[in-house]
C-alpha cells in the first residue's frame, strides 16, 4: 500500500517537473527558433542601417498564435513554417537596425479559450511589437479585444469575419471580407454562364454564411437563380450525397462550393459518384491547393476556381508570371519545408507576408508608437507573396481576383483582375 | 498521505481561512495578465466541475452534455446583454432560469434510463444544442458568433480589470462551493446520495427518486448556466465552437480526474487540468499527447481521482472519536 | 429522389455499422462506452494507408497487415490501460475517461507521425455504377453493405454459438463467477478488444476506400454517432447494433435531405432520444431486471 502511494507521489513530482521545466523552458525555446531563424547574419547586423525611420525601435519581438494540435493544425504548421522563414529573411537583410527580430510562436489549438490565454501570455511580453494569428476567425475574434486593449498590433492572415476589422484599430486583416470578393466571384460568373441555375454548397462557418450571402444576392440581383443552398458542418460531415442528390434535383448548371480542400474534394467525388457529370463546379479560395488535386485527382477537371489566394503548385509556377519575389520564397520553402509537409500554399503565403509587413513596418515607423505602426502596416507597401493588396477608403482590404481550372488533373492558370 | 489528509480534517476551518486570504491576495501578488486570466479560467471551471460533481459524483448519473448548459447560460447571456442592454445581474440570473429550464427538459425525460443509455442521450442532447446554435441565424447568428457582449456590469459599475473580473469569478465559487456544500450536507443529499448507491432501494423508504433527479440535473444545469453567463461577459465573443461534446468530455476528465463526490477534489482536478496544459507549452506539437498520457497514467495510478477516496468528514469524525478515547482514558487514570 | 436517399442513408448507415458492432462486443462484456474505440477506427485507416504507400506496397496484404496490428493495439489498450483497472475494481467510469485520454493519445499521434492534412486513399472496391430508374448504386456502396452483414453475420455466429462467445457472455453477467467456471477473464476481454479493434480497422479502411481520403479528425464524430448506433439497436445486441447503425445513416439522409441540412445529426440524435425514451433498453435489447 505504502509502494503506492509512493509510487504516486513520484508522478505527481514528475509532472510538477515537466511542468517546471515548461515554464523555464520557454523563452529558451524561443530563443533557440531564432536562433535558427537567424542564420547566419551576424555580419550583416553590425552595419547599422541609416536609412531607419521617424520612431525609435525599442521592442525585437514578433508573436504569432497559431494551432499547432488539434483538428487545424496543419495550417498552423504552415503559418509556423512562413512566418520562421519570414523572420530569417528579414534577419539575413539586416534585421530591425541591425538587431535580430525574434519569433515566438504560440499553440492556441484553434480554441478561443487557448487564444485567450495565448493572447494575454503575448501582451505580457514587453519586447512584442506586433502579433500575427490566428487561423480561423472563430479563435481571432475572441482574442482581439485581449490585443485591443493592449495597444497590440494583430495581423490576422486570413480572418475575413465580417465584423473583424471593426473590432478596434488593431486589427489588421489580411483577407479581404467575403461581401467584398464574392459579389466580384458572382458577376464573373453571371458574365461567363448567364442567367442559369446556380447550387450552392456551403460549410456552416463565417466564410460560408458570408459567401453564401454575397453570391446570392449578386447573382439573384442581376436575374440569375439560386435554386438550392445546402450546408454542412466541416469536420463533422463526410457524407455530402444526401445533399448533392437533393441538389441533383433542383437541376443545377453550376455547382458552386465553399469548402476546405477535404471536404471540397470529397464533393467533386461524391458528386460524380451520383451522376452529376455535366454541371459546371465552381470553387472558392479553401481550394486553391495542391492537396485538393491530389484527393480529387482528373474528377476534377473542368472545374474553376475563383477568389483572391494564388495556387503555388510547379505547374502554375512555370506558367504564370508571379515574379521573381514569389518565386524565390517559394522555391525556398517547398525545398525547406515541402519534403515531409504540406507544398507552399496560400495560407503559408499570406503568414510570410504578415511577418514581413510587420517586421518592416516596425523598421520605418518605428515600434514605442504604436499607432503609427498600425498605420504603416496598413500601408502594405513591400512587395507581397500572395499578390497585390491594400486598403480602400472604407478600410476594406482589396485585392485581385483570380481565376484557374483544373485540366487534367493540374491547375492551370485562367485570368486575374 | 494519510497524515496530511488528517492534517487537513482537523483543520478544516484554519486551512480554508488561510486558503481564502491567499486567494484573496492573490491577484494583488500576481499582476500579469496572463496568470490571472489563467486563475479566472480556474474558477469558471471549478464552477463546471462543481456542478458537473453533482450530477456524476453525488448523484451517480453519467451525463456527457454539461457543455451544452455552458453554452446555453453563455447564448443567454449574449443575446440578452447585446439585444436588451440587460445588466449582468439580469443575464446571470436569465441564464441560470433558462439553463435551468434545459436542466428540467433533460432531467424529466431521462430519468427511466441508466448507464450508457443516459450518457449516449446527453451526448446526444449536447450536440443538438450546439446544432441549433449553429443554425438559427436570427437568434444566435450562428457561426458568425456574437461579438461585443459588454463587460460585466453590476448596479451601472462596469468590472473590466482583470483583478475586478477575478473577484467577481472567485466570488461564483465561493457561492458555488457553499451551495454544493450545503445539499450534500442536508437531508436533500443524503437522498442524493442513496439514489446513488440504489434508486430502487432508495425509493422504497420512501425518497422521492424522481424529484430529486430533477431537483439534481436543474442545479447542475443552473450553475453551469451561471459559469456561460460570466464566460459570454468575460470573453465578450462567443460562437458554438466552444460549446461542442469535445468540451463535455473534457468537463468530464475534470470531474473525475479531482474525484468524484468530493468538492475539494473537483476543485484541485480543474485547477491542475486547467493550470496544466498550460506549462507544457514548451512542448508545441506534444502537448496533446502527453496531456492524453497523463490522463491514463493518472487513471491508472489512482483510479479513483485525486480525492475520490478521501472522505474528510469521515476523518474529522474517526479523529475526534480518538481524541474522545484519549479523553476518556485519561479520566479514568 | 427519395429511393436514391434511401441507399445513400444505407450506405453511411452500414459503415456506423461496422464501427458499431465493435463498440456493442466491448460495451456487452464489459459494460464500458469505449471511446477509444472511434480513435482506433481512424488509426486502422491510417496504417493500412501507411503499409501499403510506405512500405508493402500490396494493397491486400496491407489491409491484412493493418487489421493485425490495429488488433494488437487494441491488445494493448486492454492490456496497458485496462486491466489493472478491473483488478483493482473500481468505478467503470475510471475506464471511461482512460479510453478518452487514450482516443486523445492516438489522435495527437496520428497528426504529428503521418502529418495532420487529409491523405488521399486508393478506392480498391471500385468497380463502377450501375444505374436502375435514376438511382445510381456504386460497386463501393454494395462491397460495404455486404461486408458489414458479413462481419456482422461472422461475430455474431462467434459470439452467439461459439465457446468463446458462452465465455463472453458469461463475463458480462458477472466476472467473479466466470472465473470461478475456469474462464480466463482477461484473455476474453483482451480478446474482445482485439476484435473489436480489427472491425473499427476494416471499417476504418473500407471508408478510407470508399471517401478517397483520410484525417486525423474523423474519428471523433463517428465515434459518436457509432455510439449511439450501438445504443439504438440496444447494448450487446450485434444484429441490434447493425440494425442501429443503419437507421441513424437513413435518419441522418432523410433528414439532411427532408428537413433541413443544417440540422443534419441533430435529427439523428433527436429520433435516437424518443426512441430510447420509448424503449429504454434499445430497439432489440432485453429489458433489464433490476435487482436490490
Amino acid at each position: 500500500m505504502k509502494e503506492k502511494k509512493m509510487r504516486a507521489m513520484a508522478i505527481v513530482l514528475a509532472a510538477l517537473l515537466i511542468s517546471g521545466c515548461g515554464v523555464s523552458g520557454e523563452g529558451t525555446t524561443a530563443a533557440s527558433s531564432a536562433g535558427t531563424a537567424a542564420g547566419t547574419t551576424e555580419a550583416a547586423s553590425t552595419a547599422q542601417e541609416a536609412t531607419g525611420g521617424t520612431g525609435n525601435i525599442t521592442k525585437h519581438t514578433l508573436a504569432a498564435s497559431v494551432p499547432l494540435t488539434g483538428t487545424m493544425m496543419q495550417y498552423g504548421t504552415s503559418y509556423k513554417n512562413a512566418m520562421e522563414m519570414a523572420v530569417a529573411d528579414f534577419n539575413a537583410a539586416g534585421g530591425l537596425n541591425g538587431e535580430d527580430v525574434i519569433l515566438e510562436v504560440y499553440d492556441d489549438k484553434g480554441e478561443q479559450k487557448e487564444g485567450i490565454n495565448v493572447a494575454n501570455m503575448i501582451i505580457g511580453n514587453e519586447d512584442t511589437f506586433a502579433m500575427i494569428g490566428s487561423y480561423g476567425s472563430s479563435v481571432s475574434m475572441a482574442a482581439a479585444p485581449v490585443y485591443q486593449e493592449a495597444g497590440m498590433p494583430m495581423i490576422s492572415p486570413n480572418t475575413s469575419h465580417p465584423d473583424y476589422p471593426d473590432m478596434g484599430s488593431m486589427m489588421i486583416p489580411l483577407a479581404c471580407k467575403s461581401e467584398v470578393v464574392f459579389g466580384e466571384v458572382a458577376q464573373k460568373l453571371f458574365d461567363q454562364f448567364g442567367a442559369c441555375n446556380l447550387a450552392v454548397i456551403y460549410q456552416n462557418t463565417d466564410v460560408g454564411i458570408t459567401t453564401l450571402d454575397a453570391v446570392k444576392e449578386r447573382f439573384e440581383s442581376l436575374g440569375g437563380t439560386v435554386c438550392a443552398a445546402e450546408t454542412f458542418v466541416p469536420n463533422q460531415t463526410k457524407d455530402f450525397t444526401p445533399l448533392l442528390s437533393k441538389i441533383k434535383a433542383t437541376n443545377p448548371d453550376i455547382l458552386f462550393l465553399v469548402a476546405e480542400y477535404s471536404d471540397g474534394a470529397s464533393i467533386v467525388l461524391q458528386s460524380k459518384q451520383l451522376g452529376m457529370e455535366d454541371v459546371q463546379l465552381v470553387g472558392v479560395g479553401n481550394v486553391f491547393k495542391q492537396e485538393f488535386l491530389d484527393l480529387a485527382g482528373t474528377k476534377a477537371d473542368g472545374m474553376l476556381l475563383m477568389g483572391i489566394s494564388r495556387i503555388y503548385t510547379p505547374e502554375i509556377m512555370e506558367s504564370s508570371s508571379f515574379g521573381t519575389y514569389t518565386e524565390d520564397i517559394v522555391k525556398r520553402y517547398n525545398e525547406t519545408y515541402g519534403a515531409n509537409g504540406i507544398a507552399f500554399d496560400n495560407f503559408a503565403a499570406l503568414a510570410y507576408d504578415a511577418a514581413m509587413v510587420a517586421m518592416n513596418a516596425a523598421k520605418n515607423a518605428g515600434t514605442d508608437n504604436t499607432e503609427a505602426l498600425v498605420q504603416e502596416i496598413k500601408k502594405l507597401n513591400i512587395p507581397l507573396c500572395a499578390g497585390d493588396a491594400h486598403f480602400d477608403e472604407n478600410g476594406d482590404l482589396i485585392r485581385e481576383i483570380f481565376v484557374f481550372s483544373v485540366q487534367d488533373g493540374t491547375f492551370v492558370f485562367e485570368a486575374s483582375k | 498521505m494519510n497524515k496530511i489528509f488528517e492534517f487537513c480534517a482537523r483543520n478544516t476551518w484554519k486551512l480554508l481561512g488561510t486558503l481564502l486570504v491567499l486567494l484573496a491576495v492573490f491577484p494583488f501578488v500576481f499582476t500579469s495578465s496572463y496568470i490571472l486570466r489563467i486563475a479566472i479560467t480556474v474558477l469558471m471551471f471549478i464552477v463546471l466541475s462543481l456542478s458537473l460533481n453533482l450530477l456524476i459524483g453525488y448523484l451517480g448519473q453519467m451525463s456527457m452534455g454539461h457543455a451544452a448548459f455552458w453554452g446555453i447560460g453563455a447564448y443567454t447571456a449574449a443575446i440578452l446583454s447585446t439585444k436588451l442592454n440587460v445588466s449582468s445581474l439580469g443575464t446571470f440570473l436569465a441564464a441560470m432560469l433558462v439553463a435551468g429550464v434545459f436542466g428540467l427538459l433533460l432531467g424529466l425525460p431521462v430519468l427511466k434510463l441508466k448507464g450508457y443509455y443516459l450518457t449516449v442521450v446527453t451526448l446526444g442532447f449536447c450536440e443538438i444544442i450546439r446544432l441549433v446554435e449553429l443554425n438559427w441565424m436570427d437568434l444566435t447568428r450562428g457561426s458568425l458568433g456574437i461579438a461585443g457582449i459588454p463587460p460585466l456590469n453590476f448596479f451601472g459599475k462596469a468590472f473590466k480589470s482583470s483583478r475586478s473580473v477575478y473577484f467577481i469569478a472567485l466570488l461564483l465559487v465561493i457561492f458555488t462551493v457553499y451551495l454544493v456544500h450545503s445539499i450534500i450536507n442536508s437531508r436533500i443529499g443524503l437522498a442524493i446520495m442513496a439514489i446513488r448507491d440504489d434508486d430502487v432501494a432508495a425509493a422504497s423508504i420512501g425518497i422521492h427518486v424522481f424529484v430529486y433527479k430533477v431537483m439534481v440535473f436543474i442545479i447542475a444545469g443552473m450553475l453551469a448556466g451561471l459559469a456561460g453567463a460570466f464566460y459570454a461577459h468575460y470573453i465578450s465573443f462567443i460562437d458554438p465552437s466552444g460549446f461542442t461534446t469535445g468540451q463535455s468530455m473534457e468537463l468530464v476528465i475534470l470531474a473525475i480526474f479531482g474525484g468524484l463526490g468530493s468538492i475539494p477534489g473537483a476543485i484541485l482536478g480543474a485547477t491542475i487540468l486547467t493550470v496544466l496544459p498550460e506549462t507544457m507549452r514548451a512542448l508545441m506539437e506534444y502537448r496533446g499527447m502527453i496531456y492524453g498520457i497523463i490522463i491514463v497514467v493518472m487513471m491508472l495510478v489512482k483510479p479513483d481521482g485525486l480525492l475520490g477516496r478521501v472522505n474528510f468528514k469521515y476523518i474529522r469524525q474517526r479523529l475526534s472519536a480518538e481524541k474522545a478515547k484519549k479523553q476518556e482514558g485519561k479520566s479514568h487514570e | 429522389m427519395f429511393l436514391q436517399q434511401l441507399i445513400n442513408g444505407i450506405t453511411i448507415g452500414s459503415t456506423y455499422a461496422l464501427v458499431a458492432i465493435g463498440y456493442s462486443m466491448v460495451f456487452g462484456v464489459l459494460e464500458l462506452i469505449n471511446f477509444a474505440n472511434g480513435a482506433v477506427y481512424m488509426l486502422g485507416g491510417y496504417l493500412t494507408l501507411m503499409l501499403y504507400t510506405g512500405l508493402v506496397g500490396n494493397f491486400g496484404l496491407s489491409f491484412a497487415l493493418g487489421i493485425l496490428l490495429t488488433g494488437a493495439i487494441g491488445y494493448c489498450i486492454d492490456r496497458f490501460g485496462l486491466r489493472r483497472l478491473r483488478a483493482k475494481k473500481v468505478p467503470k467510469i475510471t475506464g471511461l475517461i482512460t479510453t478518452l485520454g487514450i482516443s486523445t493519445i492516438i489522435e495527437n499521434a496520428v497528426r504529428i507521425f503521418f502529418g495532420s492534412e487529409t491523405k488521399p486513399y486508393p478506392n480498391r472496391i471500385d468497380f463502377g455504377q450501375i444505374t436502375l430508374g435514376g438511382v445510381t448504386i456504386s460497386s463501393s456502396q454494395m462491397i460495404i453493405l455486404l461486408v458489414s452483414v458479413f462481419l456482422m453475420t461472422i461475430t455474431s455466429l462467434m459470439v452467439y454459438r461459439t465457446k468463446m462467445g458462452k465465455a463472453m457472455l458469461a463475463i458480462s453477467q458477472s466476472q467473479e463467477a466466470s472465473l470461478l467456471m475456469g474462464i480466463n477473464v482477461n484473455a476474453i476481454i483482451s480478446l474482445t478488444f482485439i476484435i473489436s479493434s480489427a472491425l473499427a480497422a476494416i471499417a476504418g479502411t473500407m471508408v478510407g476506400m470508399y471517401y478517397q481520403n483520410i484525417d486525423a479528425s474523423m474519428g471523433f464524430s463517428v465515434g459518436m454517432k457509432t455510439l449511439a448506433s450501438a445504443v439504438l439497436g440496444g447494448v450487446g445486441v450485434l444484429p441490434g447494433a447493425m440494425v442501429g447503425g443503419v437507421l441513424m445513416g437513413v435518419f441522418e439522409t432523410l433528414g439532411a435531405s427532408y428537413i433541413s441540412s443544417g440540422y443534419r445529426d441533430a435529427i439523428s440524435f433527436a429520433i435516437l432520444i424518443i426512441v430510447i425514451l420509448f424503449k429504454p433498453s434499445g430497439l432489440f435489447g432485453r429489458k433489464q431486471i433490476t435487482k436490490v
